[in-house]
């Protein structure tokens, strides 16, 4: 269960900040009136996210699903926003 | 779904709910006590006093140049509070950029400027213990927030292990001989029925206690340092302006409330917040609330402090989404909608809280007990002994804060930390079952003085508080003696238990 516990405790943020991220940034529309609701939702996100590392049947594939998602959540964050796809308007 | 994962969730319902639960007590009993602050800040004071001055907008004129003139600096940012809804007189709150500190000040009985530090007497201190528990500012605010997620876990969890059988259990209170049975029940028909508010209170709680942190990731991980321009316009309605560095005198308190009141009618105005008081660039924002017909009912006019000229207006139809969302989960959390009967319901729903994470802890206890021998594994007597001196340590902690908010104005802070540790304290010490019957019977006594001492603190008892309609007082006295009333039947019940149940728990009393 430590290692469980531990995937929750430390990629929990991170993967919700790439996630929310990710959704904010490519949402459509203004971003002064888009930014606050999306991050409104990184509690219930976050909440999520800990909660599937005690669904995988070991402890390690709970890292290895949350520390991948969360690798591949950051790489599209900073590889759409290097290809200008996504972006912040400011 | 699979045993495995089952045991997963419990195992991790378990402990999360044993971290958090005692501090989650302690939130929900304050919180209880703090949906009524406004009703119940007058108790412990006789009627005169309580009544608004007279020249309420000229006090609050001298409040600010007397602040200004005594402290320069406050120019800065001062939010200025307007006698009525928070109390019969002006406050000032100096917030102090280079101590990033809240500083507050009020005239006292000599019209001289004082600093009153919040949150250190009477309902202001129970209102602080709601999400500090006592402990220092910023951190245990923090650390409040971290809780919230963790009851956020536990609240998946306990929902994903009784899921399974909800249609059969719901509504299902077995009254038997299986007293471990009813406590369950109790637990999930309190924990399901109410789901909705907790659900409510773990996010808006979690939103007010660590909401400004969160931003710092994102800030630096996602939105490259710009996201504060990205929510400007969320949180003042307009983009900022520094201070021009050119001096020029602010309107007055009196001129400017007409300004807003022009600006947007039907706004009963609470407070102004001003930047940069006597600068060219100064800006002042009115903040009040508006009957809308939506659910939060907060609205603001900010005017340029030297000209009166509007710069934006926000009304509760007119937010934009992030701040309908901001301000619906803070209303969803304090109960400012729906009046005396939300209050009520908030009331009831966080005692019942409260009492959903004490249960909590004895099945926690009950689930490990040894059914074949007398003595009882020390973490079950360690864990009885901390849920009984910090769940009721806090209860009877509570009850001194009023009494000392009656008799002895000033030490609600040292009187609570007093009780409540000695409480803890006395429950490692003493059996489990002896200290249970102790400590309920010293919530029970203390609960009870709260009337007595508060018609030695105002000259009024309940009775004469209801004939004269002063229905706050007379409705916080009523509610301690019904309070009183649970407490000493749980005494009661705790004895009963000690002598005359299963010998083989830390709730027996072997005689």
């Amino acid at each position: 269960m430590w290692a469980r516990y531990l995937a929750a405790a430390l990629l929990g943020l991170p993967l919700t900040t790439a996630i929310i991220g990710l959704l904010a940034l490519g949402w459509p529309g203004d971003q002064t009136v888009t930014t606050l609701p999306w991050i409104m939702m990184a509690f219930p996100v976050w909440v999520t996210v800990m909660t599937l590392a005690f669904v995988f049947q070991t402890g390690l594939r709970a890292w290895a699903w949350l520390g991948g998602a969360t690798v591949v959540s950051f790489v599209l964050l900073y590889g759409l926003k290097a290809l200008d796809w996504i972006g912040v308007q400011a | 779904m699979k045993a495995a994962t089952m045991r997963r969730f419990l195992s991790l319902h378990t402990w999360v709910g044993l971290i958090a639960g005692m501090a989650l007590f302690i939130a929900f009993y304050a919180g209880a006590i703090t949906v009524f602050s406004h009703e119940i800040g007058d108790w412990n004071r006789s009627a005169t006093t309580t009544a608004t001055a007279d020249h309420p907008i000229a006090r609050s004129q001298q409040l600010l140049d007397t602040l200004l003139e005594k402290h320069p600096q406050a120019a800065e940012s001062v939010y200025l509070v307007l006698p009525g809804h928070h109390g019969p007189k002006p406050s000032a709150y100096w917030f102090e950029a280079s101590t990033g500190q809240s500083r507050r000040f009020m005239f006292d009985q000599q019209h001289t400027l004082e600093e009153d530090a919040f949150g250190q007497d009477f309902i202001e201190f129970i209102y602080d213990l709601h999400f500090t528990a006592g402990l220092p500012k910023p951190y245990s605010t923090y650390l409040f927030g971290i809780i919230c997620l963790l009851y956020g876990l536990a609240l998946v969890s306990g929902v994903v292990i009784y899921a399974p059988t909800l249609v059969k259990n719901l509504f299902a209170l077995r009254l038997g001989r299986n007293i471990k049975r009813l406590w369950q029940d109790a637990h999930n028909a309190i924990g399901m029925l109410s789901l909705p508010f907790h659900i409510i209170f773990a996010w808006s709680g979690a939103v007010l206690a660590l909401g400004l942190m969160l931003l710092v990731p994102f800030q630096y991980l996602v939105y490259e340092g710009k996201l504060s321009s990205l929510l400007e316009k969320d949180f003042y309605g307009a983009p900022q302006i520094a201070a021009a560095g050119v001096a020029e005198p602010t309107l007055s308190v009196a001129e400017l409330l007409r300004r807003g009141q022009a600006a947007m009618p039907g706004m009963d105005i609470e407070g102004l917040s001003y930047v940069n008081i006597d600068d060219a660039n100064a800006r002042v924002t009115l903040y009040g609330v508006m009957q809308q017909r939506q659910l939060n009912q907060m609205a603001s006019v900010t005017l340029e402090g030297a000209t009166g000229e509007v710069a934006t207006t926000v009304a509760p139809q007119t937010m934009t989404p992030g701040m309908i969302i901001l301000r619906g989960l803070q209303t969803l959390h304090f109960g400012n909608f729906g009046d005396v009967a939300v209050q009520w319901l908030y009331f009831l729903l966080s005692l019942a809280g409260a009492f959903l994470f004490y249960s909590g802890n004895l099945l926690w206890i009950e689930s490990r007990r040894k059914r074949r021998q007398i003595a009882q594994p020390r973490r079950t007597r360690v864990m009885a002994a901390l849920t009984l001196g910090v769940c009721l340590g806090c209860v009877a902690g509570v009850s001194a804060v009023f009494l000392a908010g009656a008799l002895a104005p000033g030490m609600g802070k040292p009187v609570y930390f007093t009780v409540f540790l000695a409480s803890i304290v006395w429950a490692c010490v003493r059996k489990p079952a002896r200290a249970g019957h102790e400590l309920l019977w010293l919530c029970a006594l203390a609960t009870a003085a709260i009337p007595l001492a508060g018609w030695i603190g105002s000259g009024e008892h309940f009775i004469a508080a209801a004939m004269h309609g002063h229905w706050h007082r007379f409705f916080v006295d009523v509610v301690a003696l019904a309070l009183a009333l649970v407490y000493w039947r749980m005494a009661r019940a705790t004895l009963r238990r000690g002598r005359h149940g299963d010998p083989h728990s830390v709730w027996a009393l072997p005689s």
